[in-house]
């Protein structure tokens, strides 16, 4: 598939600071974690590179955004530059006038705030003592501005028994129309800590069950592009397309699971470009000093990894006689990376045979004990 | 008295493929898809150029030109105004 002419989007961590430090933080100890920060005239210089370009949006990310004490401008130079913006924050910073402030911008496509729990005992056990009462102070501030709030709920071993009460929490006390769902990945700090946050076999299969039927429950409120819920309908539609005899799925066979290299890139803290967030080791060039539409038409290293898109999954060894390789997509690149240490190659956390071969069962089998 | 369109100057046009374009509004997040032809008209409308000005254009970029195509332009420069994307000098 052809990329575009220039990215769409573009993320930009636009601080490696944070004045919290979650235990599966993805950031943290990653090939983002630069150490530094750019100073506001360079993020400026290369919006107005962004604007050349044509980039429709970006998304304002960090470490937490809001610790940046120049924020404001940063969405200013969004804005000057006809750009929209999200910001992705652990919610804790923000105060009623930085949110009127977003308001009178009109460019806001939405503010996520991470809550893990239905409380501060799931939430701040791996975000840390008095997170979960500023988040959610930070959420309704952004309600009572009408701003696009969004809630990103990472289900890990503190809160996996809770999404119950997560969901009313949000979907009913708080009056959120909807939130987004993952889990911890082994990334960044995730793995130093992967003991104490990781799902482990049975807990992710509880997950998949519980949110599967919380999904039914809240009609189609609850949404994920990763992780349990994500995963479970995935694997799901495979055996569905099985037992319907259906031979292939459009797109799959290959490793196909993210488009993200045709139409989006990100830049680190301290100016680098890489392709995604989540794949922070692969460098690609620096802003202000490399042209941004040559590094995306050109650099070999994107390049590689858009010809993923077209690699058979049934030439890798770990895939051999798999009866879902006609469903499967491979899974995520950055996961791939952090699990194999390369990242053209399928990722076992997205691998169903795996799965079913240490025991783990579709919650058809009932497997969820809370 | 001519009228005159100009671009909504927050309005981002972006060349994805070799022959479909799109417009961008920051301020509605709206997008709307320009073929060949549309594309060549955004690029005209410039603050100067007239319905007339651009339909005289034309014929260096297309051909077969109809016969109405002074009317289609009108049409969708008036389809334009109205979503925000350009407005009018007088």
């Amino acid at each position: 598939m052809k990329p575009l002419p220039t990215p769409r989007s573009v993320d930009l961590n636009i601080t490696n600071r944070c004045n919290l430090k979650c235990s599966y933080c993805s950031h943290f100890s990653s090939g983002s974690d630069t150490g530094t920060d750019l100073p506001l005239e360079e993020w400026l210089r290369f919006m107005e590179e962004l604007n050349k370009c044509a980039v429709f949006d970006v998304c304002l990310s960090g470490g937490e955004p809001l610790f940046r004490k120049d924020f404001r401008q940063i969405v200013e130079g969004v804005v000057k530059n006809h750009m929209r913006f999200s910001v992705l924050s652990n919610g804790t910073l923000l105060t009623g006038e930085l949110a009127d402030f977003l308001k009178s911008t009109g460019r806001c496509n939405s503010y996520q705030v991470s809550i893990d729990g239905p409380g501060p005992e799931a939430h701040d056990a791996c975000r840390g003592k008095d997170s979960f009462e500023k988040a959610l102070r930070g959420l309704r501030i952004l309600l009572k501005h009408k701003l696009p709030a969004t809630v990103r709920v990472t289900i890990h071993k503190h809160n996996v028994r809770q999404l119950d009460e997560i969901a009313e929490l949000l979907l009913e006390d708080v009056g959120l129309p909807s939130f987004s769902t993952n889990s911890a990945a082994y990334m960044g700090l995730c793995r130093q800590n992967e003991a104490d946050v990781q799902l482990n076999m049975e807990e992710y299969s509880c997950a998949m069950e519980k949110l599967l039927k919380l999904a039914n429950k809240y009609n189609g409120r609850i949404s994920a592009n990763a992780g349990p819920l994500s995963t479970v309908r995935y694997w799901m539609n495979m055996e569905k397309s099985i037992k319907n005899g259906i031979k292939s799925r459009t797109g799959c066979g290959k490793l196909t699971s993210c488009g993200g290299v045709l139409s989006k890139m990100a830049v680190n803290a301290d100016g680098t470009m890489v392709p995604c967030s989540q794949m922070p080791h692969i460098r690609l060039g620096r802003i202000n000093q490399d042209d941004l539409r040559e590094v995306w038409q050109n650099h070999p290293e994107l390049k590689r990894l858009r010809e993923r898109r077209d690699i058979p999954l049934e030439t890798f060894e770990h895939c051999q006689g798999c009866e879902y390789i006609p469903y499967c997509r491979g899974g995520c690149p950055a996961l791939a990376y952090n699990l194999n240490g390369e990242e053209n190659v399928p990722s076992p956390d997205a691998c169903y045979r795996v799965f079913k071969e240490a025991g783990g069962k579709l919650p058809k089998l009932g497997v969820c004990r809370t | 008295m001519k009228k005159i369109p100009f671009a909504n100057p927050e309005i981002v046009y972006r060349e994805d493929f070799d022959d479909w374009a799109v417009l961008f509004d920051p301020d509605t997040a709206e997008t709307y898809g320009l073929d060949e032809t549309g594309s060549f008209i955004w690029k005209q409308i410039n603050g100067k150029n007239s319905v007339a000005d651009i339909l005289q254009a034309m014929p260096a970029e297309f051909e077969n030109i109809s016969d109405d195509a002074g009317s289609q332009i009108e049409k969708f420069l008036g389809e334009m105004e109205e979503k925000g994307l350009i407005g009018y000098r007088k």
